[in-house]
Parts: structure tokens; C-alpha cells; sequence
């Protein structure tokens, strides 16, 4: 995995593979009362990477953690393990698409509090290779963390 | 050969026929426990499906116990097939769990779900199976060390990118081929007691791979489908727990000890897994996944092999 920010800044940009490998504290070191962090280039979790999240995050004692644009290899875990977002918050996240006309997949980026408003329907999208009607790639499993959040 | 079906449910029966017309099996409904076991002990079956959830099941293992034992050759575990709603249905209990199939099809779906799960029972009538034994195009990969896991699930990424896969896909296929190396890597290793010697080593551990400690690979494909398989060759596979592990529910992970399933737990939710141990000389552990993610069958197929 790689994390890039910004000298004195609270937000994190997080990139690539999260495995055994990953090492939490060298990347973030004793973060502020805030961390930010931006997960879209998050590609997958293997196993021992998603046990060393848990445990970093949920170590992290007094930070407020947002997460935002979480890739769709952060839902998957957000699906999987209720503690996952280890009492952060979800403010974004990107949504899988596949066009019905070149089957090109894609993925947009939608706010939670907005899918929430449309009761997590998805609309329709524009393919953008072919401009053709793209969907929803996925069931309704693939906001059961937000649901359970809600609960 | 015959493919004996107990079950009432009108989807399983559908299902059960495609299944026996694909195999040239005689399809038989049972629908009493009695019939069951007179017919399961009275000569070998290609399939028996059951419904988890009927009341015949139930009376099954108690008249089964009576009338030739649990352990007797007559019940064949491999051939043994669950059919659930969800993974999380209570199963565990059962000592004739080796294979279930999640009711995932519906009309539309059913004949290509068949088709798929047909192709792996006729494979495993012969024995042990991996990924060649499923699919035409193969390709075998050797590790020679450990650190050419990423190196190796990378080119697995590739490989299903360039077969039309979609990107989504070829990341999960990935992160799949990940866990079944670090399984082979860290789970399965055992010495001559059966005691395992790398299960809470940590997962970094950097590991020459050679004699037994040799792994590879097997990468097959069609126009539909991609199989990845990962060999080792210890044949340490314990079905009780793997189905324990692979099978949880959405819960809060609690940090312990290694290897509490939850790289298992990853395949299932987006692929199939046929886990094909002979005890002792080798385990294939495949991840088999279908191009398009919504059409997905869903099972777990856990064979054991004594030679």
C-alpha cells in the first residue's frame, strides 16, 4: 500500500494493495484528532491486510476517521466486518457499473447520505466509452453495511 | 449412474433434472427417509442432493445410523450435496457435510448453474481435481518462493483481463489467488505427527518453496469461466473446520490467531471454491468464477480422497 498527504495535513490518500506487507503505523505514524482518509485507489484486501486495518484503526483511540470514495475493495470488507470502519464514518463511496451496450465496467462515486435518500437505488448511468445505458453491477448485498449502520 | 434427490422443493427438482440430463444419470426422487436410505445403501450413487432444511434430512442420519452406520462406505461423502438458501444455514452438525450448493439460480439462470456444477460432479467422479480437470486452456505455474505471491496473483489479474474480465472481477480473482497461496503457504504445511508447523507463523515470512514445500499453480479457462487452482502438497485439508471458517456470518472480526478463514470467506462471496484433498500427498484448492459476477453459482465443494 502506498499513502501520500500533505505536510501537516489530516488527509490521507491510500493506493494499491493492502496485505501482509502493510505496515499502519509507518504510514500514519500517531495521527491528529482527525484523519481523512481517501480510499479510491484501494485495488484489494487480502485477509492478514484487513486483520492489521481492524487492528490499526480500532487502536487509534480519541480520532474521528472519515472515510471518503471508498473503492469498491473497501465495501467488500465494510460488507464483510461490521467493525471494518472501526467507528468511523462513511462519506462516499464508488458504485460498480457495467455497460449493457460494450460491456465496459466502470465505477461512479455517489455520497452515502445521497444513496440513502434514494433508498439505495441506483439509476442508470452513461457508458463512458459509448455513451450506452450502463446498471447497477451489483444486488442489494451491496449496501448492507450502510443498513446495518443504520439499524 | 444414478443422481438421488431428496428434497421437495419444486426449484431443487428442476435443478436435480437439468443435472442428471446433462450427466446421462437416472434422476430418483425420494420422498420419504426410509426410501433415502434404501436407496443410498442398496448400491453406489453418482449424486445424492438433499435439502437441508427437510424433515427427511433430519430423519436421514439417525435411520442411516441404524441401519448400516455413519461411517459406512455405503453413504459416499463426496457425492454428498446440500442444497441451502444461504451458506449461514446450520449444517455443521451434519457428518455427511462435504458439499453445498447455494439455490442461486432462478428460470433464467438454472440450465447454466446446472451446466457449471454438472462439469465439476463428473470431474470428481475420477478422483482429485483441479483447475485442468474443469477447463481446456491450462497453464501450470511453479512458486519457487514465497515473495512471488504478488508477482504470481498479478499475472493471474492479467491473464483474466485479457480473457474479457471485468475489472472488478479481475481484482477479486486476485485477491483470491492471494488467499489460496498464503492457505498453501501457511496452512497446510504439517510434519510427520499431522501437527501443522506454519499456522501462526507470521504471513510475511519469506520461504524457499521446494520438495514438499513445492506449490503451484494451475490457471484454466473457456469463454465463460476462469479456474485457478493452488497445490500443495502436504494433504492436510481438515473439511469440519474449513466449512466452519468459509461459512460465518457478516460479524465484527476479532483480531486472534492466524487463519480464521476469512481469505475462504472472500472467495465465496464472489466465486465458487472446490477444495480436492488426498490425504496425505496433496491438496487443490480451487476458485472458479464465472465472467459475469451476478451469474455466479454459488457452492462450496470440500472432497476428501484416501488412497
Amino acid at each position: 500500500m502506498h499513502v501520500t498527504h500533505d505536510e501537516g495535513s489530516s488527509i490521507f490518500h491510500l493506493s494499491g494493495v493492502i496485505d501482509e506487507t502493510t505496515q499502519f503505523e509507518h504510514h500514519f505514524g500517531t495521527p491528529k484528532k482527525t484523519i481523512t482518509l481517501i480510499c479510491k485507489e484501494v485495488t484489494r484486501i487480502n485477509s492478514v491486510g484487513v486483520k492489521s486495518w481492524i487492528r490499526y484503526f480500532q487502536s487509534l483511540k480519541g480520532v474521528t476517521i472519515i472515510f471518503q470514495e471508498c473503492s469498491l475493495a473497501i465495501v467488500e470488507q465494510l460488507n464483510s466486518f461490521s467493525n471494518f470502519a472501526s467507528g468511523g464514518t462513511i462519506q462516499s463511496i464508488y458504485l460498480p457499473f457495467l455497460c449493457q451496450n460494450c460491456q465496459h465496467d466502470f465505477v461512479a462515486l455517489c455520497e452515502k447520505a445521497t444513496l440513502e435518500a434514494r433508498q439505495y437505488r441506483v439509476p442508470s448511468s452513461p457508458c463512458p466509452h459509448c455513451q450506452g445505458r450502463a446498471v447497477f453491477d451489483d444486488t442489494d448485498e451491496f449496501f448492507a453495511f450502510a443498513r446495518q449502520v443504520a439499524k | 449412474m444414478k443422481l438421488l434427490l431428496i428434497s421437495k422443493n419444486p426449484a431443487d427438482q428442476t435443478f436435480a433434472a437439468h443435472i442428471a440430463t446433462m450427466l446421462k444419470w437416472e434422476l430418483i426422487s425420494l420422498d420419504s427417509s426410509k426410501k433415502a436410505v434404501e436407496a443410498m445403501t442398496a448400491e453406489p450413487y453418482g449424486a445424492c442432493f438433499i435439502d437441508s432444511k427437510t424433515q427427511i434430512n433430519q430423519e436421514l442420519e439417525s435411520l442411516l445410523a441404524e441401519s448400516v452406520g455413519l461411517f459406512s462406505e455405503a453413504i459416499i461423502l463426496n457425492a454428498t450435496f446440500f442444497l441451502v438458501n444461504t451458506f449461514e444455514e446450520t449444517l455443521l452438525a451434519s457428518p455427511f457435510l462435504s458439499n453445498v450448493i447455494v439455490r442461486s439460480w432462478n428460470d433464467t439462470t438454472v440450465a447454466a448453474h446446472a451446466a457449471i456444477i454438472s462439469n465439476v460432479i463428473k470431474a470428481s467422479t475420477s478422483g482429485c481435481i483441479g483447475a485442468k480437470d474443469l477447463l481446456p486452456q491450462t497453464q501450470r505455474i511453479s512458486l519457487q518462493h514465497s515473495t512471488q505471491k504478488e508477482e504470481v496473483t498479478q499475472a493471474v489479474r492479467g491473464y483474466a483481463l485479457a480473457l474479457g474480465f471485468t475489472t472488478r472481477l479481475s481484482w477479486l480473482i486476485a485477491n483470491a489467488v492471494d488467499e489460496l497461496i498464503l492457505n498453501a503457504l501457511f496452512c497446510a504445511p504439517i510434519d510427520d505427527l499431522g501437527r501443522y508447523t506454519l499456522f501462526n507463523a507470521p504471513r510475511a515470512t519469506s520461504r524457499v518453496l521446494d520438495s514438499q514445500a513445492a506449490i503451484e499453480i494451475e490457471i484454466s479457462s473457456d469463454a465463460q469461466q476462469l479456474a485457478v487452482t493452488v497445490i500443495d502438497h502436504y494433504g492436510s485439508m481438515e473439511k469440519s473446520k474449513l466449512f466452519s471458517q468459509a461459512t460465518k456470518v457478516y460479524e465484527e472480526l476479532r483480531i486472534r490467531a492466524q487463519g480464521s478463514g476469512i481469505g475462504l470467506r472472500s472467495i465465496v462471496r464472489s466465486g465458487c471454491l472446490i477444495l480436492s484433498c488426498e490425504h496425505r500427498v496433496e491438496t487443490r484448492a480451487t476458485a472458479l468464477f464465472q465472467r459475469t459476477l451476478r451469474d455466479q453459482p454459488r457452492f462450496i465443494f470440500c472432497q476428501q480422497f484416501f488412497s
